[in-house]
């Protein structure tokens, strides 16, 4: 698979597909989307990069160990229902923040968006992992 | 429609118990993932098939306007789904590595944990 | 904008912090499991950490115990929701007792694996894995929806692959398929069953359930949903027809893992079938179908133990009689009167800490001797008497003589089904226990009374040599085990009363329906 149109495209389209992955990942509060949906697209990308670049190429990008990355989206969903401790709510409450960053715009965060963004990074970090395991086989 | 899908649940499961049955390793993990894929579809009737607009609810408004399909089912199935898929993927490899270990599929011949030789057992045991 | 009243749908008062015990059990373990598997590389300090993760689990468990006996169950549903729009967790005494069980468990295997488990398995995953494992475990003693127990399943059963197969010796992958397979395969028709159940009645919340088919008769689609769950949760619990996965895979992996799974898998199984029929499912609890799992469990019982006695391998006789164990649960489950119930859960306990103990020294044995197998193993109280005393120590536990934890849920039982008039399951509890004591007995005799076999001596100095500082620390996580089963043994009162409470509170269903609920029916 290793041609020259692929390579040339590859990297292009690897961040395309990263950046839509995230712009679905925050869609995902309120349409269709999501961080399950987002995290196959973004581990698509990265699989996609995997074939055409090779593995240890995107082992580089990532920087990260994708097995460190999934456990990390574990550790953020997990800490997004521990949050609601503080408040004295039931696990996994739904709690929202609106700091306003310039004048008059406010960026609404929450809980769900953190829940959301932790599922991302488990589903970027296992399918990787796997991918790229099958992928350095050959 | 229920009675339809029911009856297709029904072959489902009838083709995955068949293969489930043999010996050989291949065809028992494609009747796993034939009973995973009826257990969705069982979930999915049970929901009861209506017809209503997607369970999304318009910018504004608090609660949905016209009849919305049941959201439930599809949260139940995906759940199956996500974990029936980690769980074949590992089986699937699994298989694998033990017909490269063992080098059968055939599960009347894997025998290694439970040896068939006759056993000299100790005076008086 | 309209407004909307969300009363009927949201709980709108504060939640007191102390409400948290009942996730502690979960939350804490699965957070460290991330913790872990983050600094993978730092496989050194994965034993401290996990050790002081499961301190910290043991103790919140211990104060959700005295906080769910003083004020009865306790419930959260998450997400702000009112039942059964959320999730629900729900908390009664048989959760609570199972729970702080449960920790104590792996907190004496996490111990163990200390010595056991090599840099290179720990950074495969062994200490995450037992702390997810034990996620899942407790997230079904905790959970008060069916559905939700299903998904903490498939989190017990995921980690179970993972440590099945840690190491990769022909011979485990051979045990892993089979053990795989059976899971997957009892998970799906727990999951079918649960698709039918929420068909007939649209809610998969225990409370809302025990509330709606308490009225019902049994018959038509219950039925089947109810034998379905008979059938999946047998399955997993290894019981009579269907045990035959488990002695052909527990005796492969790490032996710390065997001891894992023996202390709490099956028991999974078992408290589920206690939960489905008696809060989930009342009306299949009373009736015929009570009967099948009656000669289910004189079978497995009998089963079991005659399985026992033909195995020369110490871990397979151990598999053996685990199933013989889940046998006498099955039938105390069965009879379903408040004192076989209290028994049931009794024996439980006991069998979580005595399993757990028995594999762990098998593994202290496979240090001292490289082997398991009664017909090489001998003359092991010439050099190793305080690993004799345990091991005859942890027999008659295991047998159910008197001072010990085992005798008690046992004399109980056999009480009860004299009074029931159910002989059948007397004889087959007795049977049972004359035949284990034959087994353990003999496992005795040959390899810790019979003098050393000649040409054994080389080989037993070879694997003397080997021996590092931590084969002596592997006796802690054992003696702990002791200690505790002494206790419950010589104190029996205080436990009895506790599973006795659980069981009424099984019996009678209203303070759990109540707690979930909020105390507004």
């Amino acid at each position: 698979m290793n041609t020259l149109i692929l390579r040339t495209i590859v990297p292009l389209l690897t961040g395309l597909m990263v950046i839509y992955s995230i712009v679905v990942l925050l869609a995902g509060h309120n349409d269709p989307g999501g961080g399950f949906i987002g995290g196959l697209i973004a581990a698509s990308a990265f699989a996609l990069y995997g074939i055409a670049c090779g593995v240890a190429p995107v082992r580089r990008a990532l920087y990260f160990h994708p097995v460190s990355i999934a456990a990390f989206g574990m550790l953020l969903s997990a800490l997004s229902g521990v949050i609601s401790l503080y408040k004295g709510v039931p696990f996994l409450t739904g709690l929202w923040w609106f700091p306003e960053i310039a004048k008059g715009v406010e960026v609404p965060l929450s809980t769900p968006l953190m829940f959301d963004i932790g599922v991302w990074l488990v589903v970027v970090g296992s399918l990787v992992t796997i991918a790229l395991a099958l992928e350095e086989k050959e | 429609m229920e009675s339809y899908l029911s009856i297709l649940v029904g072959l489902y499961f009838a083709g995955s118990v068949y293969l489930l049955l043999s010996q050989s390793l291949v065809r028992i993990l494609i009747g796993i993932a034939l009973l995973g894929n009826g257990v969705n579809l069982l979930i999915f009737t049970s929901g009861r098939i209506t017809r209503g607009v997607p369970p999304i609810i318009e910018k504004g408004a608090k609660v949905a306007e016209a009849s919305i399909a049941n959201p439930l089912p599809q949260a139940l199935i995906l759940t199956a789904i996500v974990i029936s898929f980690a769980l074949f993927a590992f089986v699937l490899v699994l298989s694998y590595r033990a017909y490269q270990e063992i080098g059968t599929d055939d599960t009347a011949k894997m025998r290694i944990a439970e040896p068939v030789e006759p056993s000299h057992l100790p005076k008086g045991y | 904008m309209k407004t909307i009243s969300t009363e009927g749908a949201m709980l709108q008062t504060a939640t007191a912090a102390v409400d948290w015990y009942i996730l502690a059990p979960v939350v804490i373990p699965l957070v460290t499991a991330a913790i872990l598997i983050i600094f993978r590389r730092a496989v050194g300090l994965h034993p401290y950490i996990a050790l002081l993760a499961l301190a910290a689990n043991i103790y919140a468990s211990f104060e959700l115990l005295m906080k769910v006996k003083l004020e009865g169950p306790l419930a959260m549903t998450m997400g702000n929701w009112l039942p059964p729009f959320g999730i629900s967790f729900a908390a009664d005494l048989l959760g609570a007792i199972l729970t702080l069980t449960s920790s104590l468990a792996v907190f004496c295997v996490a111990l163990y694996g200390m010595g056991d488990a090599s840099s290179r398995e720990r950074r495969f995953g062994f200490y995450p894995l037992i702390l997810t494992l034990l996620v899942g475990v407790n997230g079904s003693f905790l959970t008060g929806d069916i559905f939700n127990l299903y998904v903490w399943f498939e989190v017990f059963v995921i980690s179970s692959f993972g440590l099945i197969v840690l190491g990769g010796t022909r011979k485990q992958l051979d045990g892993a398929v089979k053990y795989c397979f059976l899971s997957l395969i009892a998970t799906t028709l727990f999951l079918i069953a649960t698709g039918y159940l929420y068909g007939l009645y649209g809610t998969l919340n225990m409370a809302d359930l025990s509330k709606i088919v308490a009225p019902l008769k049994f018959e038509g689609p219950l039925v089947v949903v109810s034998a379905l769950y008979l059938l999946a949760f047998s399955m997993k619990a290894a019981a009579f027809p269907l045990y035959f996965w488990l002695p052909a895979s527990y005796h492969t992996p790490k032996i710390v893992v065997s001891a894992l799974f023996a202390g709490l898998l099956t028991k999974v199984g078992a408290y589920s079938l206690l939960r489905t029929f008696t809060i989930t499912l009342p009306v299949a609890g009373d009736s015929w179908l009570m009967d099948v799992m009656f000669y289910v469990g004189v079978g497995t019982a009998i089963c079991g133990a005659l399985g026992a006695i033909a195995q020369t391998d110490l871990r397979r006789l151990f598999s053996f009689l685990l199933v013989a164990s889940i046998g006498f649960m099955l039938i105390g489950i069965s009879i379903g009167t408040e004192t076989a119930l209290s028994a049931t859960i009794f024996y439980m306990v006991h069998s979580i800490l005595i399993m757990t103990a028995l594999f762990l020294i098998a593994g202290v044995i496979y240090e001292h001797r490289g082997s398991l197998d009664l017909r090489s193993l001998s003359g092991m109280n010439k050099d190793l008497p305080l690993l004799s005393l345990l091991f005859l120590g942890l027999g008659f536990v295991a047998m159910g003589f008197p001072p010990f934890s085992g005798f008690w849920p046992k004399m109980i039982l056999i009480s009860e089904t004299i009074k029931q008039e159910v002989y059948l399951g007397t004889f087959a509890i007795i049977f049972s226990s004359f035949l284990s004591i034959i087994s353990l007995g003999r496992a005795f005799a040959f390899g810790f009374w019979r003098p050393l076999t000649a040409g054994a001596e080389d080989e037993v100095a070879i694997q003397a040599k080997q021996l590092t500082v931590y084969s002596k620390l592997q006796y802690v996580p054992v003696l702990l085990l002791m200690i505790l089963v002494t206790l419950v043994g010589l104190l029996p009162g205080y436990l009895y009363e506790l599973s006795s409470l659980g069981a009424k509170g099984l019996v009678d269903t209203s303070s759990y329906i109540a707690a979930v609920f909020g105390g507004a029916l």
